[in-house]
């Protein structure tokens, strides 16, 4: 099976190509597209003049304005640029959870919304992180970069400690540009933790979207039985007696995904929730469309 | 029954371990909702569900305990009658021998124990029984309860009267100690004994403190409550040793207990010779008050020398064990009596006419005490002191050194020596040879310089308790009639064995006393003759002298009368045969011949036998080996017993009270209700069944509500 096949079937790119998505905010981008920059520069639709500084381009110099005034100013213009994205993708040991695993749709997201970008001619980078970020792609534009990306989730399996906000941080350092940052995790971290790397993203004026990928199991926790669970990110194993735990697990989850909401709220962040027993292609399409409105 | 139940009981937890050996193994990602935030909740709910595993436990276990349908106070899981074990304490001391109605207490005991004992053979079910004994001589060995009840019947049947003490608290303690170590069943305590009040006398604070009071005892008690009964308390030759020919005063003391005076009470004596042969002396009679003593003298004499046994019997109701006792003595040839004087005797000579006043060889005559040597104080010698019972230095000069080393030893070997001053004693020299600091055998130094003539004294107080003086009380008489002129004072020593015998009116001593190993010395501060006092010329001074003599003369007499333990000696002066040597022991039992100890020392044969742990009259026999056809002859020696049990005043009305509050008594007078209501039946039964059903249902109902409160609890989260 190729990489383009394991993560986007025929069905899914069906419906990808009859979606778009936009971003809600003006994003700087590198070439032009249909997002308006606020870097002024060369483009179709003029902002204002302003006076020539050494330094200027000297083939931004408005002519007509220096034959009539004598005097040198620059045409700025706001430039239609693409939209620069990156896709966050979880590879600790917690997202191997759950048939299909919580990693493989993740994967399925990323390669989805990568190709629905790419189609749009944005530029799309990607990161895949566990502790930190552990591998990184470069925003870029073409059909090209869609092969690249899936070449680097191809090898990945799922393993180690977590911890989105450091990924966070480490991306904010590594975007020179301010554009969207896409984070696909079941974000089992600290709150407190994401909330620092989500503060840094926005303080710099990215965009960011949380998708939390869960499984069914880890929403309702269905135990009847004693059970010895086994921590995937080497945290150890607990022997529980379900009738117990579970009223505890479904407290604490609750708590977490309330906090969860809380911060994104707080940082002005969007938030979604994705279970993968539901359909992947549905979810995206609720996803874009929440995105469009 | 409980076994079922702790079975069931322990069900749930079985049930609850498979369901952890049983677990599955998942791999979970969300681990951080179970070991951060929710440990402590965890371990909470952890104690949730072990209350919830104890009520369940708990339910189980009741419900198996009321199917088993206990009872209160006894065990009805199966119809059968379960094995029960039974300790019988049974009272064998002295009082049990009194006679009710023709049949003594012992035999009546006998009975209603053997009834019990027969009441378990009847019932086949393999009860045991411990039998206890109270007033055994020697603490009993260890008893464990036996199903051989034919074996207990037997014993039972054997047992006999002792002479010793019933102390019920003792044995309830140890009858407490054999049940607790009894296998599980009905239990009881059949207390089989008289109403004598002396055998609860230790049932006191210290014994309750032991005494569990759950423990079922049954009082079976026996005979009447009458406490009417004369003991003989003492009987004793008054003026020892005694001496052939000689009359031989023996006093007998009663005790009434009952609450009347008894008049003409008859003590009757008779003396048994060292040949065994019983000579009935006469009797006396004594009124008695009530709950008071009287004594009986009473004069005899005995024609030869040898052991002697006298015996005093009283014939009144009541215990029969204290109406008889007996007294071992020897009888003496007449003292040997050494005389010691600076000069030759003068005319006449008091001393020897005070101590043999009449011809020796008059045949049919009145017969002498004492026989008299004398001998002048330089030949006086070790050599002179041998076969001498007693030795009166009569105002001798100055001894020598090697002189006082005889005497002392004469003394230390059981002589006795009367010591008496006159103007040419050498008082310092008595000082330093006889007293020595202490050392000697002078009883107190004499004070130097202190001889002069005071002023007429005369002696106004004697030791009525000593013997020497019995023959005063016998007449009514006293010493105060002899007028002392002179007579020199002595430092009393502050030395225990010192005695003053008697004083002037001064204050100052008359006559001293101090034993001196096996012997004893008397001093007198005055002169034995009439040149500082006018005791020669009284009345007082022929049976003051002898009786002196005669009580310094017992060194030389064999103990005879012990207390329990202490050791039979006998001194054989004549020779025996000792393969002959046999003990008689009071219950008449053999006797251990190891316990037999044969010696000789300087040509005398010594025995000595331990085992004195019986009271009463044990009688060695032997032959002496000089005469043929061999003759048994018999020596007797008399060990005293404590006579507690003479007191047979019954338990009082407040006193059963006490005891049925304090001990958990239950007094029953019919054996067949005893052994019902101690072992057969339990008529107070409850049966538990209904109460331990109600408690399941109702801890069925607190289950169901702590189960549904976890529940709700887990859905709500959810």
């Amino acid at each position: 099976m190729s990489n383009v096949s394991r993560y986007l079937d025929p069905l899914l790119v069906q419906r990808l190509n009859q979606l778009q998505l936009s971003a809600r905010r003006v994003v700087e981008g590198a070439t032009t597209g249909s997002h308006r920059s606020p870097l002024r520069g060369a483009s179709i639709e003029f902002r204002q003049h302003r006076r020539y500084v050494p330094g200027d381009e000297v083939r931004r110099l408005d002519w007509r304005v220096y034959g009539r005034t004598d005097r040198p100013y620059i045409k700025e213009y706001d430039e239609e640029t693409n939209l620069r994205c990156l896709l966050l993708l979880d590879c600790s040991g917690s997202m191997g959870y759950g048939l299909p695993s919580k990693f493989d749709y993740a994967c399925r997201v990323t390669a989805a919304l990568a190709y629905l970008m790419l189609g749009q001619t944005e530029s799309v980078g990607a990161g895949l992180f566990t502790g930190g970020l552990n591998h990184f792609l470069p925003p870029r534009a073409g059909t090209s970069q869609l092969s690249r990306l899936l070449n680097l989730l191809e090898p990945v399996l799922p393993s180690g400690e977590s911890s989105p906000g450091k990924a966070l941080h480490d991306a904010a350092t590594r975007l020179d540009r301010r554009g969207l940052v896409i984070l696909v995790s079941d974000l089992f971290t600290d709150p407190h933790l994401l909330h620092a790397g989500l503060a840094h993203l926005r303080h710099d004026g990215h965009e960011v979207i949380l998708l939390q990928v869960l499984d069914d199991d880890e929403v309702n926790f269905p135990f009847t039985h004693w059970v010895r669970l086994r921590g995937l990110e080497g945290d150890g194993s607990e022997l529980i007696e379900p009738a117990v735990a579970r009223r505890i697990y479904l407290k604490n989850f609750q708590w977490h995904q309330d906090e969860i909401t809380r911060l994104c709220a707080a940082q002005r962040t969007e938030y979604h929730r994705m279970i993968t027993r539901e359909d992947l292609i549905e979810m995206l399409t609720r996803f874009l469309r929440h995105r469009a409105e | 029954m409980l076994a079922v139940a702790a079975g069931v009981m322990m069900a749930p937890v079985v049930l609850h371990l498979l369901s952890r050996w049983r677990y599955r193994s998942v791999a979970w990602g969300a681990m951080m909702f179970l070991s951060e935030t929710a440990v402590p909740r965890r371990q909470s709910g952890r104690l949730r569900q072990w209350v919830l595993l104890s009520l369940r436990m708990l339910i189980l276990g009741l419900l198996g305990l009321a199917l088993a349908r206990p009872v209160f106070g006894g065990d009805r899981s199966s119809g059968e009658p379960q094995a029960s074990t039974a300790v019988i304490i049974f009272d064998r001391s002295a009082s049990m021998a009194i006679d009710e109605n023709g049949r003594s207490r012992l035999a009546l005991a006998r009975d209603a124990a053997q009834q019990i004992v027969q009441g378990m053979v009847d019932r086949h079910v393999h009860d045991q029984v411990a039998l206890l004994t109270l007033g055994d001589p020697s603490p009993a060995a260890a008893v464990v309860p036996t199903a051989d009840l034919h074996e207990i019947q037997h014993e039972l049947a054997d047992l006999t009267t002792t002479t010793g003490v019933a102390d019920i608290a003792q044995a309830l303690l140890q009858a407490q100690g054999i049940l607790e170590k009894a296998p599980i069943g009905p239990r009881a305590i059949f207390l089989i004994s008289d109403r004598q009040a002396l055998n609860w006398q230790n049932v006191e604070a210290k014994f309750l403190n032991n005494w569990h009071r759950s423990t079922p005892v049954v009082w079976i008690p026996i005979g009447s409550d009458g406490s009417s009964n004369v003991a003989l308390q003492k009987l004793e030759i008054s003026n020892p040793p005694a001496i052939a020919e000689i009359p031989i005063d023996a006093v007998v003391r009663l005790h009434n207990f009952g609450p009347t005076a008894r008049n003409g009470v008859q003590v009757f004596f008779a003396l048994i010779d060292e040949r065994g042969t019983r000579r009935q002396l006469g009797s006396a009679t004594a009124r008695l008050p009530a709950d008071g003593d009287a004594e009986l003298h009473f004069s005899f004499t005995s024609n030869e020398p040898g052991c002697r046994l006298l015996s005093a019997d009283v014939r009144s109701a009541g215990m029969t064990i204290d109406k008889h006792l007996d007294y071992a003595f020897d009888v003496l040839d007449p003292l040997r009596v050494l005389i010691v004087r600076d000069e030759p005797p003068p005319r006449p000579d008091v001393i020897r006419l005070a101590l043999s006043p009449f011809p020796s060889s008059r045949p049919g005559g009145a017969h002498n005490p004492a026989t008299v040597q004398t001998v002048l104080s330089q030949d006086c010698q070790a050599a002179t002191l041998v076969d001498q019972d007693v030795v009166i230095l009569a105002g001798v000069q100055q001894l020598s050194a090697a002189q006082a080393t005889a005497l002392e030893k004469f003394a230390f070997d059981g002589g006795g020596l009367l010591i008496a001053p006159d103007e040419s004693v050498h008082l310092q020299d008595d000082n330093s040879l006889l007293y020595r600091d202490g050392q000697g055998i002078l009883p107190a130094p004499w004070a130097i310089g202190e001889t002069a003539p005071r002023s007429e004294e005369t002696v106004t107080w004697f030791d009525p308790s000593n013997a020497i003086f019995n023959f005063l009380s016998s007449r009514g008489a006293t010493l105060s009639g002899i007028s002392i002129r002179k007579f020199v004072p002595v430092n009393v020593p502050e030395k225990d064995s010192t005695i003053v015998l008697a004083r002037f009116g001064s204050g100052a001593p008359f006559l001293l006393q101090r034993a001196a190993g096996y012997g004893h010395v008397t001093q007198c501060s005055t002169t034995l003759n009439a040149d500082w006092n006018d005791l020669p010329l009284t009345g007082l001074y022929l049976p003051l002298l002898q009786s002196i003599t005669r009580d310094l003369a017992r060194g030389r007499a064999i103990r005879r009368n012990l207390r329990l333990g202490q050791p039979i000696s006998e001194t054989f002066d004549r020779p025996i045969d000792p393969r002959t040597l046999k003990m008689q022991l009071p219950n008449n039992e053999p006797f251990d011949p190891a316990a037999l100890e044969w010696s000789m020392s300087n040509g005398r044969g010594i025995l000595r036998y331990l085992q004195t742990e019986q009271a009463g009259t044990y009688r060695l026999r032997y032959a002496t080996a000089t005469t043929r056809p061999l003759q048994e002859l018999r020596s007797y020696f008399v060990i005293r017993g404590i006579q507690t049990e003479s007191d047979i005043t019954p338990v009082t009305s407040p006193r059963h009270q006490k005891l049925w509050d304090s001990v958990g008594l239950k007094i029953v007078g019919s054996v067949s209700v005893a052994r019902r209501s101690a072992v057969t039946s339990q008529p107070q039964d409850r049966e538990l069944w209904m109460g331990l059903l109600m408690a399941v249902l109702w801890l069925v109902g607190v289950e169901l509500l702590v189960a549904r409160l976890l529940s709700h609890g887990g859905r709500k989260s959810a």
